[in-house]
């Protein structure tokens, strides 16, 4: 058996050598945004499926649930004083990455140049920026949204890819991989997860996975897996998952500033 | 029901029963210090079903032309004064009585109040009502002290176990489903659908303002447990845009719907998928309880540390999952 395979495999790759017919001259690398495997651009709504009660109002002092926070994080939260931020100008601190995408409203995201894609929110008047092909530079100042470093999620070669229909059984994730966007955020400025103060640190790590799908009557959506990595104030990793709705215009696009109540 | 629905109810619960809760003060399984100081109040819930709250387990009333019907028995020295309540809504007598599962706080008005009642469908020894549960109650209820001793004839034993997923019987004009629920607060735990009346009736598979005693010696798990909170979600239907809908009665705590079960679920996959979690890394037993898993929800549930443990011993050593 070994040594047919070995046959068929040099028969193989003898066809697929001659294919390729002349060789080719060094091409230049597609920009991130010619290589987009899916369009995420355009106006976008959150409609707030769940968490309803953390996430349309701001909830009680203290109501800490489905947070995996620890002693110093409550703590923390028990401090929490919006007057206190208010009076500091920080009202921005519940608008910071590891909790933006959680906010209920709308998003608008472009293209700000072949490399970078801009997520615009109405909620906060906050922009993000993704870059592709960079790394964050060394002296980066931390700000609410940080820095975040993206890539089109490919599919590991003969797994998870829709074209052959291998299922999975490698991968460390489930998602729509091939038609997702994953990002890395650090170099973030300390902020809440919650509004009613429960902290994230300026060592949070923030992943996130944007997944693109096509709802049976043709509208695209796409779910963002958002994973906030903070040993300062979480025990385990805090994981949401947030669905957003594509949107023909900007209807509804209402920019509202930070609000720390 | 919202956030400020369930405090005020809450709140008015507290007050209702505040001077028996400072007496009273009612464990689980373990008997109020004076009976005496237990209020006990008749709500009603929709249709021609009612709970009564008191000490111990909440007991769910089904009455009509056929006679009584209950779910739980709480202690046996207020059986006469749960008699009583029941009298104030139906003059007929008790026929059946439905045990949850086998915690002396649910069915230790057993003997006492089917001996106040007439038998059922099922006409029993006693001449008393008709006592249903799963048979793990039964086995529960008659395992012997020792290794090799008879077992003993422990008072209100049901007289008629089912063995099967489901048991129904039609009572009062409407049917009645007995629901097994395997390895989740017990292995013996019984949930009771009154379809006409929307109600389910759940035992302490469902106890909102605490978390879930998983009973690992007599066959509970985490598992089991979020499979009965999943099945249970199943069967419930939400009022469109509103509280409301099917009515859930805990077994201990206030009158609740859907969402109140769906906050209670999503509590308990978390806290299981951050224990799992912590197993994966290595933690021990101990540095998981210190790691405090459920901070955020005790404000909201007490202490979780019982639970946490429960949890930990649970994912390590599932159950053999018992007999439907």
């Amino acid at each position: 058996m070994r040594e047919v395979r070995f046959i068929a495999a040099v028969i193989l790759g003898s066809a697929s050598l001659l294919a390729q017919g002349p060789p080719r001259g060094p091409r230049a690398p597609q920009t991130a945004k010619a290589a987009a495997p899916v369009d995420f651009t355009g106006y976008w709504v959150s409609p707030v499926m769940e968490d309803w009660r953390w996430r349309m109002v701001t909830p009680l002092k203290g109501d800490f649930a489905s947070i995996p926070i620890n002693r110093a994080a409550y703590d923390a939260g028990e401090a929490w004083d919006p007057a206190t931020d208010e009076a500091a100008g920080l009202q921005c601190k519940a608008y910071g990455a590891p909790a933006l995408m959680r906010i209920p409203g709308r998003l608008h995201i472009t293209w700000q140049d072949e490399q970078t894609l801009k997520i615009e929110t109405d909620a906060g008047t906050q922009t993000r920026l993704f870059h592709f092909n960079a790394r964050a530079p060394a002296n980066e100042a931390p700000a609410w949204q940080g820095y975040s470093e993206a890539n089109w999620e490919r599919p590991v070669r003969g797994e998870g890819d829709p074209r052959n229909g291998v299922p999975p059984i490698f991968s460390t994730r489930t998602g729509t991989r091939g038609k997702s966007l994953e990002v890395v955020t650090t170099h973030l400025r300390a902020g809440y997860l919650r509004k009613n103060g429960v902290p994230y640190s300026e060592n949070t790590m923030l992943e996130e996975f944007y997944d693109y799908r096509t709802a049976p009557d043709g509208t695209p959506w796409f779910t963002v897996t958002t994973v906030v990595h903070d040993p300062k104030y979480l025990v385990v990793p805090f994981i949401t998952s947030t669905d957003f709705k594509k949107q023909p215009d900007a209807t509804g696009w209402h920019p509202t500033p930070c609000e720390a109540r | 029901m919202n956030v400020l629905a369930c405090l005020t109810a809450n709140a008015l619960m507290i007050a209702a029963l505040w001077p028996a809760a400072l007496t009273a003060q009612p464990n689980r399984g373990g008997a109020p210090q004076n009976f005496d100081a237990v209020e006990l109040h008749l709500i009603p819930v929709q249709g021609n079903v009612y709970m009564l709250i008191g000490a111990g387990g909440n007991i769910t009333v089904q009455v009509g032309s056929d006679g009584v019907l209950l779910v739980d028995t709480m202690f046996a020295p207020l059986a006469p004064r749960i008699a009583a309540e029941i009298k104030k809504i139906s003059p007929l007598p008790i026929r059946y009585i439905i045990d949850t599962h086998v915690h002396g706080d649910h069915i230790g008005g057993n003997e006492a109040l089917a001996k106040m009642g007439a038998p059922g469908a099922s006409p029993t020894d006693t001449g008393g009502a008709t006592i249903i549960a799963h048979e793990n109650v039964v086995n529960r209820m008659t395992k012997p002290a020792e290794k090799g001793q008879t077992p003993t004839s422990t008072p209100g034993l049901p007289n008629d176990e089912y063995f099967t997923r489901t048991k129904d019987l039609y009572f009062n004009g409407e049917p009645i489903f007995i629901i097994h629920e395997p390895n989740a607060h017990t292995d013996g735990d019984s949930i009771v659908l009154f379809r006409r009346s929307d109600t389910i009736s759940t035992g302490d598979i469902f106890t909102p303002e605490r978390y879930p005693i998983l009973d690992l010696e007599r066959g509970g798990s985490v598992q089991g447990e979020l499979d009965a909170l999943n099945h249970i979600l199943h069967l419930t239907v939400p009022a469109h845009l509103q509280e409301g809908g099917t009515r859930v009665i805990p077994g201990h705590g206030r009158l609740c719907d859907e969402a109140e079960v769906v906050e209670y679920r999503n509590m308990i996959t978390i806290v299981r998928d951050r224990v799992r979690a912590m197993i994966k890394k290595g933690m021990t037993i101990e540095q998981v309880k210190a790691a405090k898993p459920t901070l955020d929800y005790d404000t909201q549930y007490g202490s979780g540390d019982r639970f946490v443990e429960a949890v930990f011993t649970s994912l390590n050593n599932p159950p053999a999952r018992s007999a439907n």
